[in-house]
């Protein structure tokens, strides 16, 4: 059955040995991220951002591999610090990422949303909610500005959650999983990659 | 230990200058957002010249051959710098380590980070600026305009991302620290500059492998000198683990230096303001840091079993537990990885890297956080 792990459990999932252990580095503030009562994980704004310069190209046609080249050439990438900050204009997207580097077990999977505090001045933060079993690394969080004012963003605060949901899969297929080393281990926002989608190669088919 | 990764064989080096290329070839294929087509072509042209050199680095070769290929990379390296082709790398993995560094043993100070030579000069212009301003009795406050304690660390193209070779740059930060103990002519060429003693000191271990691995792409390698008195000195030499390979290493290293700095006075001053890494401390943390790299996490962290982060890791134990276990555990991470092509392996290497600077860059923002929490009073 699917169940939603408590505050209480996720806790205790990060305190098991692996391969069943849930990793996320750093906890700044257990008692702030992790409420015993809650059933989900603040997750805190990382330093780094990539802004798209739209001016720089004309659209995105992720069946075309190539055409995400340009846009992907377009980005700026920003390292603020900690001690910095970024403004997000009305309309504005952009991509961040978690100060958090994750590790969720084979028998669990997660489910990132924003925070309804800032859900409520206008700003959206994830739309890609899914985090799958056996993830590694800074989860890509996509950030819009739907208001009217901008916004200022502070590294460090507290901007999305993570509830956990429990998968039938055994624990101690982690370590036999193969991994593909480009895509693990990211460390800072992440530009798509629906370029890479296998589905084109028919669809380019089913255009001929 | 395999052939990979036995630092004495040739099929180290050869994977080592074939990762250089690897990577040179994809700072090469990150480009500005507008340039001229031609620049563009040119870029990757040299992005497939760099490709195809980390393919040949795979075959069997003679002496000859590796030093042509060390000498295509060192050129393919200068022109890459010549055309500026990568003035939008930001953030890279070096920066944020380096910048962790200079917050803890230089904080107040500021770093200037140019992977493009245009802005080396323009620091060097500022300081001669500031020179000629003294000079001429001039009275300009500074200000926030020019930093009163900057200075420039360099890296090579293409290993903005290679931050297993940090140790290198950190030698300039040492450097720096050494102002003020020894007198200017003795930090400069007028005596003998002793950042790269002072990083083995204290950088230990991560600084010696990482010098080795290096030494054989510079046209003229820095001499690293007393290396076996320092070693020996902080008990490197009889580490279970590392002695042999670092007795090993050191010996190498050692026919080309000389021994006699350790009998200055200059020498025994740096030491009392630079503490050494020991192998207590190597002991104390690294092995806790290898556990985390083979679980694909950052080496950040001592504590496993707690869920606040409460004991970060030293920046040094980070650098040291890189090198240590890319030189004893890397085929874990290729198990894991399932590596098994020379592009797997070079991806695999790209992984630790990652992980080495977030493992940095976490354990930093974790002390400061620590630090500020007590500041009001939580």
């Amino acid at each position: 059955m699917t169940s939603v792990l408590g505050g209480i459990e996720i806790k205790q999932r990060m305190r098991e040995a692996f391969p069943s252990k849930l990793v996320i580095t750093p906890i700044l503030n257990g008692d702030q991220q992790i409420p015993d009562h809650a059933a989900a994980v603040d997750l805190r704004l990382g330093p780094q951002f990539i802004v798209a310069k739209r001016s720089h190209f004309a659209q995105i046609d992720a069946r075309d591999a190539d055409s995400l080249t340009p846009v992907y050439q377009s980005q700026e990438h920003f390292d603020v610090g900690m001690e910095g900050e970024i403004v997000i204009h009305p309309q504005q997207f952009l991509l961040a990422a978690t100060l958090e580097y994750l590790r969720i077990p084979m028998d669990l999977t997660g489910s990132v949303i924003g925070r309804s505090s800032w859900g409520r001045i206008g700003l959206i933060i994830a739309t890609a909610t899914a985090v799958h079993p056996g993830f590694t690394g800074c989860l890509t969080l996509e950030l819009q500005n739907l208001g009217d004012t901008p916004i200022v963003l502070h590294p460090g605060t507290r901007i999305a959650q993570i509830a956990f949901y429990r998968v039938g899969a055994d624990p101690a297929s982690f370590t036999s999983r193969v991994y593909r080393a480009k895509y693990v281990a990211a460390i800072g926002p992440e530009f798509s990659r629906l370029g890479n989608d296998a589905d084109w190669k028919m669809i380019n088919q089913l255009k001929r | 230990m395999s052939e990979t990764f036995n630092p004495f064989s040739d099929a180290y080096a050869a994977a080592h200058l074939a990762d250089e290329a690897r990577s040179l070839s994809s700072t090469l294929l990150l480009a500005p957002a507008q340039e001229p087509r031609r620049l563009t072509a040119l870029r990757h042209w040299l992005s497939q010249i760099a490709d195809a050199l980390a393919e040949k680095c795979a075959e069997p070769a003679d002496d000859d051959q590796i030093k042509r290929y060390k000498g295509l990379m060192i050129d393919l390296r200068e022109f890459a710098n010549d055309i500026n082709a990568t003035n939008h790398i930001v953030p890279s993995g070096m920066e944020i380590v380096l910048k962790a560094f200079q917050e803890q043993l230089h904080p107040g100070g500021i770093i200037i980070l140019p992977p493009e030579p245009y802005l080396k000069r323009k620091a060097e212009t500022i300081g001669w600026l500031m020179s000629g301003v003294e000079e001429c009795g001039l009275s300009v406050p500074l200000g926030d305009a020019v930093p009163s304690s900057a200075f420039v660390l360099q890296y090579p193209l293409g290993e903005q991302d290679n931050v297993m070779n940090a140790p290198l740059q950190l030698a300039t930060l040492y450097l720096k620290l050494t102002r003020g103990v020894l007198q200017p002519k003795s930090a400069t060429s007028g005596g003998y500059d002793y950042s790269r003693e002072i990083a083995l000191r204290a950088l230990g271990p991560a600084y010696l492998f990482a010098y080795y691995a290096q030494r054989q792409n510079w046209r003229a390698a820095s001499p690293l000198s007393a290396i076996q008195h320092l070693l020996k000195e902080q008990g490197w030499l009889d580490h279970p683990t590392l002695g042999r390979l670092l007795e090993r290493i050191s010996s190498e290293v050692s026919k080309e230096t000389r021994d006699d700095i350790v009998d200055t006075p200059e020498w025994k001053a740096l030491c009392d303001k630079i503490p050494a890494y020991t192998p207590e401390q190597f002991d104390a943390e690294v092995p806790i840091l290898w556990e985390r790299l083979k679980q694909l996490l950052p080496p950040n962290e001592l504590g496993m079993d707690e869920v606040e982060s409460e004991n970060p890791a030293s920046l040094v134990s980070i650098l040291n537990a890189g090198w240590s276990f890319y030189l004893l555990h890397m085929e874990d991470l290729y198990k894991i990885l399932g590596s098994k092509t020379a592009q797997d392996k070079y991806d695999a290497k790209m992984v630790l890297n990652r992980l080495l600077t977030k493992g940095v860059e976490l354990s930093q923002i974790t002390q400061n956080w620590r630090t500020a929490r007590k500041a009001i009073g939580q």
